[in-house]
């Protein structure tokens, strides 16, 4: 079976169906409802931050259901120690922020992931919802940020980029992308536009536009970013909060003089309290993989130890475990997703291996990786295998028939756990994370894993760490 | 120190005061105490009037102990045309640089109170819209009452705000060499972190008793200059706490975002005593 055609190629931005976008798939969402199970322990309620009820986090209607008054939840049921974090309080550099991004399927499913992060880290974990504005209607983004109302924070990605791409390989962009964000459609673009086009989605954070940086112009390129940013901050309305939004090929980070040039322009203007940054990753990275490049982790850990040192809210978006592991070094925040894209924003290669079937894989949380399915059910006869409880793990396992949207669920669910991993531990993030990754690396050796079950990076991580 | 570019009585009649005694004098003006004020008036008829609106510009935007005030900006007659003349708060106390040719050096607690004093003035500085003063050194540092603890940091007449559009051809040198950042040895613009560069030189050269990267009267290429602070910084003397070393270690690195901002700085070295 091959690692490629896993799905990932159909995930990518601006080539989705028009026709699906006013249905938020109901239906699907109703059925995964009733799989899923959170049998252990009673169902969980978490206060709302505008006090307008307090949300259900675990059993039926969880991630979507309101009570108005707590008094309304079934007997036996919790609350957890904390509300659903403000934006403002999501954002702060002391918390982590798990942002999950807009799936191009299954969409229903996101609202019960974010509560059940929540649920599962006692609130220690603040959620982010991420849309990619360009990728479907305005409407069918409003529905799906609205329905996550365990998101703190809610952003709809403007994806500058597109209006770049000598700098970073993607697609091209369809005509319905462009159709539905005009801006896209004049260079240099209009940024009150491209703030407007958010508000009307209903983000909470709103960010710059997002140009791909130029490693060749590196000054001129940073300039005009940052230009571009200073005009959004202008048109900022009361209570709006901005976040710088850049996007970087890989060479921004592994390249020493590259990289300083980024870090001195971002000391130097202290204007921006949030950064958004992305890095784009080589094409043949395989799916759920995490890049090796020592200088490109350098490059990210460098960042990150900046934002700590400065005191701004880092968020990596599309960067899963590796996003994950900067939070040991001064990163708030990363992206992850149910698809390829959520977890990587990878350079586009035509080709792959559409057509194929996907493989069967499970996010192994005490190797972070995923190993294919057939590694995961000999690691599950142990004696010593510690199942997840997580609430689609006994779904997943209940039939022989693999549920790919089940695994994926699980996957993301533990990247949240992971996220509140200090908290859990009653840790730093530096030294909870580095922890983890030193007992995950102790695990890879006991067991005979090979090919892509095989965590990789786990030993480039260790040098970092 | 140079003469006075004229008479004192011309000057104190120009500027309808009793008398006036002279201050200093810099490459395009000359600086004199009328009362409780110093009055800088820009004698060179080539002086860039964009320097001027600058330095009034940068003061004004600052509210800061730690930097100079300004009380007045106008114009004086002299020599037979109307010079700028910029009327500051006179700081009594002298300057770091009458300190540095008498050998006085500070204690390290004097030390840490003038770094946090020019680590403050920077900070307030850069919060004004960005604004850099691109010149510190100690010349430009007087000391209030004499207090190694209350540095005021004077002559903006080179700082830019970052939000304005420079008037600054590249590859060019703004300042004053040897406390230059390397960027600025480079031509390249000079940021924030010039500024931060500075402080960490002047404080280090206050600190040592000698120019952490330059021997006194050797003359250096650019380049040369720029390998020496590759090289890295003369060491410190013993008796600063650790804190204070990393601090005034991080402010003279080489590459910028290594310096930290003034607030991080600020942070490092510690709540006040």
């Amino acid at each position: 079976m091959t690692d490629q055609g896993d799905g990932d190629e159909l995930d990518d931005l601006a080539d989705w169906d028009d026709a699906a976008d006013e249905a938020l798939d109901a239906d699907q969402a109703a059925e995964l409802d009733l799989q899923v199970t959170d049998s252990d322990g009673p169902p969980v309620i978490a206060e709302l931050s505008d006090g307008s009820g307090s949300l259900v986090l675990s059993g039926p209607g969880a991630g979507t259901v309101v009570l108005a008054d707590a008094a309304e939840a079934p007997a036996g049921t919790t609350t957890t120690a904390t509300r659903i974090r403000t934006r403002d309080q999501a954002l702060e550099v002391s918390t982590p922020l798990m942002l999950v991004h807009c799936p191009h399927q299954d969409l229903g499913a996101t609202p019960r992931l974010l509560a059940s992060v929540v649920a599962a880290t006692g609130g220690a974990v603040s959620m982010g919802a991420v849309v990619a504005l360009p990728g479907r209607t305005t409407i069918a983004h409003k529905a799906w940020l609205d329905r996550c109302t365990a998101a703190s924070v809610r952003i709809a990605d403007p994806l500058g980029y597109l209006l770049d791409p000598r700098v970073v390989r993607i697609k091209a962009t369809s005509a319905s992308a462009l159709r539905r964000m005009p801006y896209l459609s004049t260079d240099p673009l209009d940024v009150s536009q491209v703030l407007q086009a958010q508000r009307d989605v209903g983000a909470n954070l709103l960010l710059s536009p997002g140009r791909a940086l130029d490693p060749t112009n590196a000054q001129h390129s940073l300039d005009t970013a940052f230009a571009e940013a200073d005009m959004a901050l202008a048109g900022l309305a009361d209570g709006e909060r901005l976040a710088l939004n850049l996007t970087l090929p890989a060479q921004w980070l592994s390249n020493a003089t590259s990289r300083s040039a980024l870090l001195a322009q971002l000391l130097d203007q202290e204007q921006f309290d949030v950064w958004y940054i992305r890095v784009q990753w080589p094409a043949g990275l395989r799916a759920t993989h995490q890049p090796l490049d020592l200088k490109l982790l350098q490059g990210y850990k460098r960042l990150a130890q900046l934002a700590l040192d400065e005191e701004r809210t880092l968020l990596f978006p599309q960067t899963g475990l590796t996003g994950w592991l900067q939070l040991a070094f001064g990163a708030t925040g990363f992206g992850a997703g149910p698809f390829g894209s959520g977890q990587a924003f990878k350079e586009y290669a035509q080709g792959g291996g559409g057509g194929q079937p996907p493989v069967e894989r499970y996010f192994e949380p005490t190797l972070l990786h995923s190993v294919e399915r057939t590694v995961h059910d000999a690691l599950r006869t142990q004696a010593n295998y510690v199942p997840c409880d997580c609430p689609y793990c006994p779904a997943l396992h209940s039939g022989s028939a693999w549920n790919h949207e089940l695994a994926r669920l699980h996957h993301v669910h533990s990247m949240g756990r992971l996220a509140g991993v200090a908290a859990a531990t009653g840790r730093t993030p530096a030294a909870a994370i580095r922890r983890t990754v030193q007992a995950a690396t102790r695990a890879a050796a006991r067991q005979p894993l090979a090919g892509i079950s095989a965590p990789q990076h786990l030993q480039v991580w260790d040098q970092l760490l | 120190m140079t003469a006075p570019r004229y008479d004192p009585t011309v000057v104190a009649a120009a500027l309808g005061v009793s008398s006036v005694t002279f201050l200093g004098s810099g490459r395009f003006g000359d600086t004199w105490r009328a009362g409780d004020c110093a009055v800088k008036i820009i004698c060179a008829d080539g002086y860039p009037p964009e320097r001027v609106a600058r330095e009034i510009s940068g003061l004004s935007r600052v509210s800061s102990p730690y930097v100079v005030r300004l009380l007045h900006a106008g114009s004086v007659a002299l020599g037979g045309a109307d010079r700028p003349a910029l009327t500051f708060e006179y700081v009594e106390g002298g300057d770091l640089q009458k300190r540095l040719e008498v050998s006085d050096r500070p204690t390290p607690d004097q030390a840490i109170g003038l770094l946090r004093g020019l680590l403050t003035g920077v900070r307030d500085l850069h919060a004004a819209d960005g604004t850099v003063h691109r010149d510190i050194k100690p010349s430009n540092v007087a000391l209030r009452g004499g207090e190694w603890e209350a540095p005021v940091i004077l002559d903006l007449g080179l700082a830019k705000s970052t939000t304005e559009t420079t008037f600054t051809v590249y590859p060019g040198q703004v300042g004053t060499t040897a406390y230059m950042a390397p960027e600025q040895l480079q031509g390249r613009r000079a940021r924030k972190a010039a500024d931060l560069f500075a402080v960490g030189v002047t404080v280090r050269a206050l600190v040592g008793g000698r120019h952490p990267f330059y021997d006194d009267e050797a003359a250096y290429t650019y380049d040369e200059a720029i390998a020496r602070i590759e090289a890295g910084p003369v060491r410190l003397p013993p008796g600063l706490p650790g804190n204070v070393a990393t601090v005034l270690d991080l402010l003279v690195s080489h590459a910028e975002h290594e310096r930290g901002s003034a607030t991080s700085n600020l942070r490092r070295l510690g709540a006040k005593a």
